[in-house]
């Protein structure tokens, strides 16, 4: 039997899949557990590399499949060994999925990264100096990242927030967001933007729920 | 979309926009959703792979001076 690509986790009595070719432009299908299906495609190959094309080819079957119905997408390359494997799966993780899909329902993601200049720091004259100018900065970076952070976050069903993640990226963070709210949280970021000229604020999506799904139990 | 596969690396001469995308596209389809694992599993894509295009990637990105029209 063919390996099978795995995309994404749905509800079984969600709408039919749409036509869709996916990665090598091979088709998608379901295979389901009721209440819960797998979309998948078979493929011959025994892994994928991540190259370019190939990730915006799964990603481009995760957000067709996002505009009508609710997913768990599933990390980039996972090919599993047959259908029954994927029928194993859905059968094994059955009670996280489903919690999942009822905790993520009608949301998407929306990614803000915020870049800032910082002033570079006095020449530290001791360690004691050094330590408390990087205190002061991380401090400064939290109270900069909590002006931008909280009013995006109220308007969030979930979020998950890294702090510089590179000493020019103040932030890096993700928002769950109901799609009828996305309008609402772009329309904020380009307030924020307005009222933080000295900062960059890089907004992308609407993304699959990547941030806000569980980890699996071995 | 593109006709031919690139390799990651191949892509950082990309516009600035892009590379922010690219970022965000990497950042979440290569290290987060839905983990499988166990002996079922055939293959998952390449680590170190990952971890140098995620990594090559934010340097790029953190270098920006100048942005324009966003996804």
């Amino acid at each position: 039997m063919a390996a099978q690509y795995l995309y994404a986790i749905t509800h079984n009595h969600g709408p039919t899949l749409p036509a869709l070719a996916g990665v090598e432009g091979v088709p998608i299908a379901a295979v389901a557990v009721p209440p819960l299906a797998a979309v998948v495609a078979p493929l011959t190959v025994r892994s994928l590399p991540p190259t370019e094309a190939y990730l915006w080819q799964h990603e481009a079957v995760l957000e067709a499949l996002m505009q009508q119905q609710t997913i768990l997408p599933v990390r980039f390359g996972t090919l599993l060994r047959d259908v029954e494997a994927v029928r194993e799966v859905l059968t094994r993780h059955a009670a996280t999925f489903e919690a999942d899909l009822e905790r993520v329902r009608g949301c998407v993601e929306l990614s803000l990264r915020v870049l800032w200049e910082q002033e570079p720091p006095a020449d530290p004259q001791s360690g004691r100096d050094y330590l408390l100018g990087r205190l002061a900065q991380q401090q400064q970076a939290r109270t900069r990242a909590d002006a931008l952070h909280t009013p995006l976050a109220a308007l969030a069903r979930d979020t998950r927030l890294r702090l510089l993640e590179t000493p020019r990226m103040l932030l890096t963070a993700a928002y769950l967001v109901e799609q009828t709210q996305v309008a609402h949280v772009r329309q904020t970021v380009a307030e924020l933007a307005h009222e933080h000229p000295d900062l960059q604020l890089l907004c992308t999506g609407p993304w699959p729920v990547y941030h806000f799904v569980s980890k699996l139990a071995d | 979309m593109d006709n031919q596969p690139k390799t990651i690396a191949a892509s950082l001469a990309a516009p600035r926009e892009r590379e922010i995308v690219l970022l965000d596209l990497l950042d979440r389809a290569l290290d987060k959703g839905v983990v499988i694992a166990g002996d079922i599993v055939i293959s998952v894509a390449d680590v170190d792979l990952i971890y140098v295009g995620l990594k090559v990637l934010l340097t790029s990105v953190d270098r920006m001076q100048h942005l324009g029209e966003q996804r």
